[in-house]
């Protein structure tokens, strides 16, 4: 499976840059070994030289020199050794972890992965009732909740994905026109309507991953939605460019933060009032910061919680 | 089209499969599901379809090989993934074999049948070129077959993709008079593809180096600067035999 193919991939890379680091490092620790030897012997014989020269050089004085080379090889030798015992324990160790968060990560997206098949049944067969039956509060439910949990499978899997070295295909997008094909059928939540604003150029070009880009406005409307003091919320984007950037603002009118700023975007934060996990704000920090960009939470004076989402300008040939 | 689309569906998940199909048939498409990849080859070897929609995992291969091996038996059939596996490097390898679209599961039934409408839009924008440039063309230093979708230069058959084969009927249709950037994005991509003017100048290139003799000093596809492209008729010919 293509999948498996990018993780073995990922992890033959990984493998590879560790296998270089350690084979640097025990090349060094040789050259410390010989460059080590060399000096003692140098020195040693310089000692011999000067006694010999001195007429100091008896066979008590040679005697004592001899144990005093024994000792300092005893102790370097010892050093040395230990030094390489803790350097290869040190990789095993690291290996062995290396294993495990692998083994987790793989188990964590395969059943996430596993999850995706029956929720798009349940969608789809949800979706029917809604529009062939008559519509009642209990299939509306029903479809918000499966929003819901693919919003979870979405986050958990993307967040395998990352902390896995997965990576991300930059490309030129028309951040406006694509914020409007968003709004019209991308944002899972029907309940959350989006006012788009852009100020400026028309059609400005970020650089961004289509798929990290859905990720990103996803996790922004699914907080709105949950954090919405009124049934139906609202968001307003706004969309500026910048000399070599464009920003766009996400603002929302939820209960807002009130707690410590600079922890927003950690992962596993959850503010006193989240209902989450504490994955959306990492994913939409990470995502942005491998698209070349930045997030930063919470910058707005008023009352609900705004977003500043910070995009490279992608250059377009004349 | 007066006759409904064909659509096959590859899907070897049952719930899946079935009620996507009643879904996809309640939208007057004609359905014919297939849970496996020799299910799917053996149901389009009796009638060719208008799209094919293929999950990625498939109980007796990929559904990437199973793209390929209906591109060959039926290049017109247009190809849409329906997968589980959303990262970059699966889309781009899905689109990189010449699939109409990648529908990442769970998706949203309104949704995929936009999609689908899209990618039979373009597909019958094929299928016209193909009765109109039913004859091998030469376009510079390639025969261009539009109905095999096949390009022959220097005595090698490359297969084109769907979009290569939609730009150059567009230039074709066109032959002699100016074809602006926008009308080429608004005919031959998605609306829901967001390309730039950039997309279109990159695929002129990719044109450029299967048709031209020497690409850095094109002769057959000009550059109207700020405008778009335009074909030159001297560049093209009926085909030899």
């Amino acid at each position: 499976m293509s999948r498996e193919d990018s993780n073995v991939a990922i992890a033959q890379r990984s493998l590879r840059w560790f296998s270089f680091v350690a084979a640097l490092w025990l090349l060094l620790l040789l050259g410390l070994i010989v460059w080590w030897g060399l000096v003692l012997h140098n020195q040693a014989e310089k000692i011999a030289e000067l006694q010999t020269q001195a007429g100091t050089s008896t066979s008590e004085t040679h005697e004592r020199w001899l144990k005093t080379q024994r000792m300092l090889m005893w102790e370097g030798g010892t050093y040395i050794v230990l030094l390489a015992g803790v350097s290869i324990a040190l990789m095993r160790l690291y290996l062995r972890d290396r294993r495990r968060t692998n083994a987790l990560q793989a188990f964590l997206a395969s059943v996430t992965h596993e999850l995706k098949t029956p929720l798009t049944s349940i969608r789809l067969q949800a979706e029917s009732l809604a529009e062939t039956a008559q519509s009642t509060p209990l299939i509306e439910r029903l479809l918000e909740d499966t929003s819901r949990l693919e919003g979870q499978v979405e986050k958990t899997l993307e967040l395998a994905r990352l902390e896995g070295g997965g990576e991300l295909a930059l490309q030129p997008m028309p951040i406006v026109a694509w914020l409007q094909r968003f709004t019209r059928s991308g944002t899972r939540n029907a309940s959350v309507a989006l006012d788009i604003e852009s100020a400026g150029e028309e059609r400005p070009l970020v650089l961004a991953d289509p798929g990290a880009l859905q990720i990103v406005f996803r996790n922004l409307v699914e907080n709105t939605a949950r954090h919405s003091q009124a049934t139906d919320a609202r968001a307003r984007i706004r969309i500026e460019r910048r000399e070599d950037s464009v920003s766009v603002t996400f603002a929302d009118d939820g209960v807002g933060f009130t707690g410590e700023r600079t922890r927003l975007g950690v992962l596993f934060f959850r503010g006193s009032r989240s209902q989450g996990a504490g994955v959306g704000l990492y994913l939409i920090k990470s995502l942005m910061r491998r698209m070349g960009g930045r997030a930063d939470f919470n910058v707005g004076g008023g009352p609900g919680f705004e977003t500043r989402l910070t995009f490279r300008r992608a250059e377009e040939m004349a | 089209m007066s006759t409904p689309p064909r659509i096959l569906v590859v899907e070897d998940e049952i719930n899946v499969g079935r009620t996507l199909s009643e879904r996809l048939a309640a939208e007057k498409y004609h359905v014919v599901w297939a849970r496996s990849a020799t299910e799917a080859l053996s149901q389009e070897e009796q009638t060719p379809f208008d799209l094919a929609l293929l999950d990625v995992g498939l109980p007796d291969g990929s559904g990437f090989q199973l793209a390929g091996a209906l591109r060959r038996r039926h290049p017109q059939t247009a190809i849409v993934f329906l997968t589980a596996f959303g990262t970059p490097e699966d889309r781009v390898r899905g689109l990189e074999l010449g699939a109409e679209d990648y529908v990442v599961k769970p998706f949203n039934f309104k949704e995929l049948n936009l999609r689908l409408q899209n990618a039979l839009r373009r597909a019958t924008l094929l299928a016209n070129a193909e009765a109109r440039f039913e004859k091998p063309l030469q376009v510079g230093r390639a025969r261009i077959d539009l109905k095999r979708m096949e390009a022959r230069v220097d005595g090698e058959t490359l297969s084109l993709t769907h979009k290569e084969c939609a730009v150059l009927t567009l230039l074709l249709e066109k032959e002699g008079a100016v074809l602006a950037r926008d009308e080429i994005l608004d005919r031959a991509w998605a609306e829901d593809e967001f390309p730039t003017p950039r997309t279109v100048d990159n695929f002129i290139l990719r044109l450029r180096k299967l048709i031209e003799h020497n690409p850095a000093e094109p002769t057959a596809i000009k550059s109207i600067r700020g405008v778009g492209y335009q074909l030159d008729p001297a560049a093209v010919r009926e085909a030899a035999p």
